[in-house]
């Protein structure tokens, strides 16, 4: 027994080391950098400040309109991919010519790298040579996500709804592939009609999937960076300033490695927070199914 | 007499009580410190980590 035991502990030491190594030592170093001033190109070096970046944080009106601007873009993008993914999972149940086609263009978008996807909207978008615009120019609507913040914002919730719904629509999929098949027969021999079957057996069969996507895009949406950057850069203007546009701005141009500690601690502990409430939700829900 | 309305290990309270603690640190920074030093806060919320882990 004691050497089986040694056995599974020596397998996971590798694993657990590389964990401990990549994901626990920087978290680590980051609380310790939160609490002091540290620009690297100062003469000073680290200057211990307490809890001084995170009252610097609370009170910083860029941060926190990115932190607004995260979150509504949070809010819009999931509040729109769940139900369009659920949608199309459910319109993909059903057999039509072309299904195997439009499954595989559909799931296109998910096999390509997040920074691709930025230059190709980049290209799409543009107001000289793009073809969007293009098109709205001789529908009388003036597109330029470079000057108009409102059609930047939009644009850039639209790209990731394009580029993440596949996603949705696919663990949608499997959730609704692993459902039983006893509660729909019921339905059909009760008569109850498709809207029915969907609102009173499919939703509350595949609540725990639907719960688990959205802890996944939730976190996904909260640090989305690579497209936004190649799409805007976070502008006009703070139009488009996510989160972690913002960071890495911050941390490019000020060079302050302490306050932009605390800043990725407080958006580490808000992701934490989220994922943890919606994993309390998650397994309640499969407590009561 | 349970602080949580669930039933919890060790770990859990020790993860509420961190997370509580933080979240009252900041808002105090925001809006309390004005009045009352930080210290404050740090006391009572290490009583109450303590009471959590405690109690459950």
């Amino acid at each position: 027994m004691r050497e089986r035991k040694a056995q599974v502990w020596g397998l996971l030491a590798p694993t657990l080391f590389l964990m401990f190594a990549i994901g626990v030592v920087p978290v680590i170093y980051i609380l310790y950098l939160s609490a002091f001033k540290y620009n690297v190109f100062s003469r000073v070096g680290m200057v211990y400040t307490g809890f001084n970046n995170f009252r610097k944080l609370v009170f910083d009106t860029d941060f926190l309109k990115s932190l607004r601007l995260g979150l509504t873009f949070v809010v819009l993008c999931c509040g729109i991919e769940l139900p369009l993914g659920l949608l199309i999972a459910n319109l993909l149940t059903l057999e039509f010519r072309g299904k195997g086609l439009f499954r595989t263009i559909m799931t296109l978008p998910l096999a390509m790298a997040p920074i691709t996807i930025g230059s190709m909207w980049v290209l799409l978008m543009n107001p000289d040579i793009g073809p969007i615009p293009f098109y709205l120019r001789k529908l009388g609507i003036e597109y330029n996500i470079g000057v108009n913040p409102t059609q930047a914002f939009f644009t850039t919730v639209l790209v990731d709804i394009w580029h993440w719904t596949p996603f949705v629509v696919l663990t949608f999929m499997a959730g609704l592939s692993a459902l039983p098949k006893q509660p729909y027969e019921a339905a059909l021999v009760d008569g109850a009609n498709r809207w029915q079957v969907f609102r009173y057996i499919t939703v509350p069969l595949l609540k725990p999937v639907i719960l688990t996507t959205l802890f996944i895009r939730i976190m996904d949406t909260f640090r989305v960076f690579d497209e936004v950057w190649m799409l805007t850069s976070g502008g006009p203007g703070t139009a488009t300033r996510y989160v972690s546009i913002h960071l890495v701005r911050l941390v490019l141009q000020s060079m302050e490695y302490g306050y932009s500690s605390a800043m990725s601690l407080f958006l580490l502990y808000l992701t934490i927070v989220m994922c943890w409430l919606l994993m309390t939700f998650i397994s309640s829900s499969q407590e009561a199914t | 007499m349970r602080i949580l309305p669930f039933r919890s290990n060790l770990w859990d309270r020790i993860f509420i009580g961190v997370v509580i603690m933080f979240a009252v640190h900041l808002l105090w920074v925001r809006f309390v410190e004005k009045f009352l030093p930080l210290t404050v806060a740090t006391v009572g919320t290490l009583f109450f980590l303590v009471l959590l882990v405690i109690t459950g």
